[in-house]
């Protein structure tokens, strides 16, 4: 034994030479350059093109020899005001979404941590919306709404209650934010909740001791030591929510008009329905900067909190 | 012997490799080769006996060309079954894909042994199908090898392959195209060159519920007092809840139904080359009092309140359940709507008419936009020879009627004007007035743009954030902006 020792320990001192001429420094080099060009193939690489189309009135016609317009796209991206109305819309969706799915998601997780019977069955319940493709859910959603052929509408007319789901920009809206909040509350749910049933139960049991009423112990001890799960899942959803396009484009399409046409629809219809990609790039771009905004004030938060 | 010369050199090597002294007999060295060799003598046996045979057969092809028909008999020797190829077939979703489906599986049990060609059909979702197409022909991909295409060919041409020098090659292609409606072929003609076939000629028609109303409006005035009379709030006695469903979703290809109830009042249609006449058209007079009715009917509760968000489903849908007299819609929906599975409630009361116009001098004026799809060659696919295999049989006659009984509509004269397909389609008749009068849909390039800037000026004019002179003056210019940019 003692000699099998000695014999690991000397491989270790004196590690086999390469046949190859490469430096100790070069080796890690050259295993980093098949991730490195990984990399910059998903990234890089669409994001420089996408900065290329924005400079150029590139359209579906003239996608291989497109005409150098400076930055003209961007000039009349900015002048156009469907554009600033998606933006806000976006916006306005994102906070909506995000609130109710943040407040719902948290009740849910607070409810269900606690011993209850069948509560593995309704967890895995509440998660099956969000294993469903969103667009597939989009199609779920709009059949069991129709007016004719939907059960929602059936249910509701028994009980004496009309009630369209698209007629309008208002009912449109309260649609898709209802069908977005059932997708994506699990989202939320399942975060806190993992994150309720790993809490130290000391500091509860405590509390409950002195005399805490279940209100206090939720707002006073539970609360706090959720607030960094809480900080990034809220982050997580708000950058999701702000590039919705799946369901509303199968449900609406972006209306009535232009009115629940979120950036992503936008840009979308930009592209690859009127074909102006350099447009589309353009209007891209600007996103990616609305995008980095709101995730910089979201680093910054949490690093004010100490989560990151 | 050599075999057991070989035997025991190999024996030797076997020895020298694993350094141990390996003993085997005679009889068990023999007995292997043996069985070795009677194996593949029976294999071989096998393998012979099932060898594709290459007689000479003769084959006897019909020509059909204007003005007399040729029969060609020629002595063609057929080789073995060549290794099959693959290719992959796209076609539209939807009852277009519902008529083709079989005729592919069809294709594949019977002439893919035969051709050795097989094909796989590809599908999209239906309402991206077109942009989804372009996309793959911009990025250059090889599959699918056949694309489903339409007027939009104007915008993808470039990555289409030109067939007029297949269709006039003999040895490709012993058929010929004369049979289609020429301006059904012209629609897939490019600078003169031809990218498609027409294997679906469409149009919208008034879909009405016969039962209810013997004689379909045949204005617009008479389209909306029907539409009063069959709505539940005017007519507690109605039978259906609403009289009329507008599709009004902000999507595309909404915007056509309204197109054709304004050419229909003598509006400038949107025909090939007529384009900006049309866009500067959109603010007359005309244009606004059709949306005006469009809105008004929206109104007044004579449409679904959610048929602002409608399109071919929905309408169906809304059609199907009996809760609907009417309804503007594409002739595709004839075929679901008169199935007694998918319509049951409705399938032997749904009747077929020409868009309600106007009287011009005495004279009905109903024209609808006729437009086509069909399928293409992929510029970049790499089994061109294949595809056009198949390609090819998409013109036949056999085809022709294969595709009208599953449920599709080819641009076909011998199928317009044919007795037989009359009886396995009786709406042919209806649909023959509606393709005579009609007009061809512009292949511009902007065809789409053009139709998605209207659809959303009329959708915001159905929801009331725009009055319907609001709505057209907005769609003129930002059409005319697309063309003078494009």
């Amino acid at each position: 034994m003692p000699s099998r020792r000695s014999s690991n320990s000397s491989r270790r001192a004196n590690p086999p030479k390469l046949s190859f001429p490469l430096s100790d420094r070069a080796i890690p080099k050259l295993l980093v350059i098949p991730a490195l060009a990984i990399l910059l193939g998903v990234t890089i690489y669409p994001l420089l093109f996408a900065y290329y189309m924005s400079v150029h009135d590139m359209t579906i016609v003239n996608f291989w020899n497109p005409r150098f317009i400076e930055l003209r796209n961007y000039i009349e991206i900015i002048s156009r005001s469907d554009f600033w109305y998606s933006i806000r819309f976006s916006i306005f969706f994102m906070i909506i979404v995000t609130v109710i799915e943040f407040a719902v998601g948290l009740g849910m997780a607070v409810l269900l941590d606690r011993p209850m019977r069948g509560k593995r069955a309704i967890i895995s319940m509440i998660l099956i919306p969000m294993g469903i493709a969103p667009a597939l859910f989009g199609i779920m959603m709009k059949l069991m709404l129709n007016e004719f052929v939907g059960i929602v509408p059936y249910l509701l007319k028994q009980l004496g209650i009309t009630y369209n789901f698209f007629r309008d920009f208002t009912s449109s809206l309260i649609t898709l934010i209802w069908v977005d909040v059932i997708q994506w509350t699990p989202f939320i749910f399942i975060i806190i909740y993992a994150s309720l049933q790993a809490l130290p139960r000391d500091p509860i049991e405590a509390a409950i001791v002195d005399g805490a009423s279940r209100w206090q112990v939720f707002r006073y001890v539970t609360f706090p030591m959720l607030r960094r799960t809480i900080l990034i899942v809220i982050i997580f959803r708000i950058m999701d929510a702000l590039k919705t396009f799946d369901t509303i484009y199968v449900m609406t399409g972006g209306g009535p008009g232009i009115s629940t046409t979120t950036l992503s629809v936008y840009i979308f219809k930009l592209a690859l329905i009127l074909g102006d990609y350099g447009l589309a790039a353009a209007a891209t771009i600007i996103f990616l900067y609305l995008a980095m905004v709101v995730v910089s004030f979201a680093l910054r938060f949490l690093r004010r909190e100490e989560v990151i | 012997m050599n075999l057991e010369k070989t035997y025991l050199y190999i024996l030797k090597a076997l020895e020298g490799m694993s350094g141990e002294e390996k003993k085997v007999s005679r009889r068990a060295f023999i007995g292997t080769a043996a069985g070795t060799i009677g194996g593949l003598a029976v294999g071989s046996a096998i393998g012979w006996s099932l060898k594709p045979s290459g007689v000479a057969q003769t084959v006897t092809k019909t020509v059909t060309g204007a003005p007399v028909t040729t029969t060609v008999t020629k002595t063609v020797t057929e080789a073995a079954a060549p290794e099959p190829v693959t290719i992959t077939l796209n076609w539209f979703p939807g009852p277009e894909s519902d008529a083709v489906a079989p005729i592919v599986d069809w294709w594949n049990k019977y002439m893919a042994p035969k051709t050795g060609v097989k094909v796989e059909l590809v599908l999209f979702g239906r309402a991206e199908h077109f942009e989804k197409i372009a996309t793959l022909l911009l990025s250059k991909s090889p599959e699918p090898d056949i694309v489903f295409m339409s007027y939009t060919v104007g915008r993808v041409y470039e990555h289409l392959e030109p067939l007029d020098e297949w269709f006039n090659n003999p040895e490709v292609f012993p058929y010929s195209l004369d049979h289609y409606v020429k301006a059904a072929l012209d629609a897939f003609r490019v600078n003169g060159k031809l990218y498609g076939i027409p294997t679906d000629m469409n149009t919208s028609l008034l879909i009405y519920r016969k039962d209810l109303m013997p004689e379909p409006p045949k204005t617009l005035d008479e389209m909306v007092e029907m539409a009063r009379q069959f709505t539940k709030k005017y007519n507690p006695d109605s039978p259906t809840e609403y009289g009329f469903a507008i599709q009004g979703k902000n999507i595309w290809f909404n915007s056509y139904f309204w197109i054709n109830l304004y050419v229909s009042q003598g509006g400038v249609p949107p025909e090939p080359g007529r384009e900006i006449e049309f866009a500067e058209s959109l603010d007359s007079p005309t244009a606004i009092k059709v949306l005006q009715v469009y809105v008004d009917m929206m109104n007044e509760g004579l449409s679904p309140p959610d048929s602002v968000n409608y399109e071919y489903a929905e309408t169906n849908a809304a059609l199907a359940s009996g809760k609907v007299a009417m309804a503007l819609q594409w002739n595709a929906a004839l075929g679901e709507l008169r199935d007694p599975e998918k319509a049951p409630l409705v399938y032997d009361k749904i009747g077929a008419a020409p868009t309600p116009g106007k009287y011009v001098d005495g004279k009905l004026l109903r024209r609808s936009e006729v437009h086509v799809h069909g399928p293409g060659i992929n510029k970049y696919s790499k089994k061109k020879e294949a595809a056009f295999k198949f390609f090819s049989f998409l013109t036949t006659f056999r085809f022709q009627m294969d595709y009208l009984k599953n449920g599709g509509f080819t641009g076909s004269l011998s199928i317009l004007y044919n007795p037989k397909a009359h009886e396995i389609r009786t709406e042919i008749p209806e649909l023959a007035d509606i393709y005579r009068d009609g007009y061809a849909m512009t292949t511009h390039a902007d065809l789409i743009p053009m139709h998605e800037i209207l659809t959303r000026n009329i959708n915001s004019a159905l929801v009331g954030t725009k009055t319907p002179e609001e709505a057209l003056k907005d769609a003129k210019q930002e059409i005319l902006e697309l063309f003078k940019k494009g």
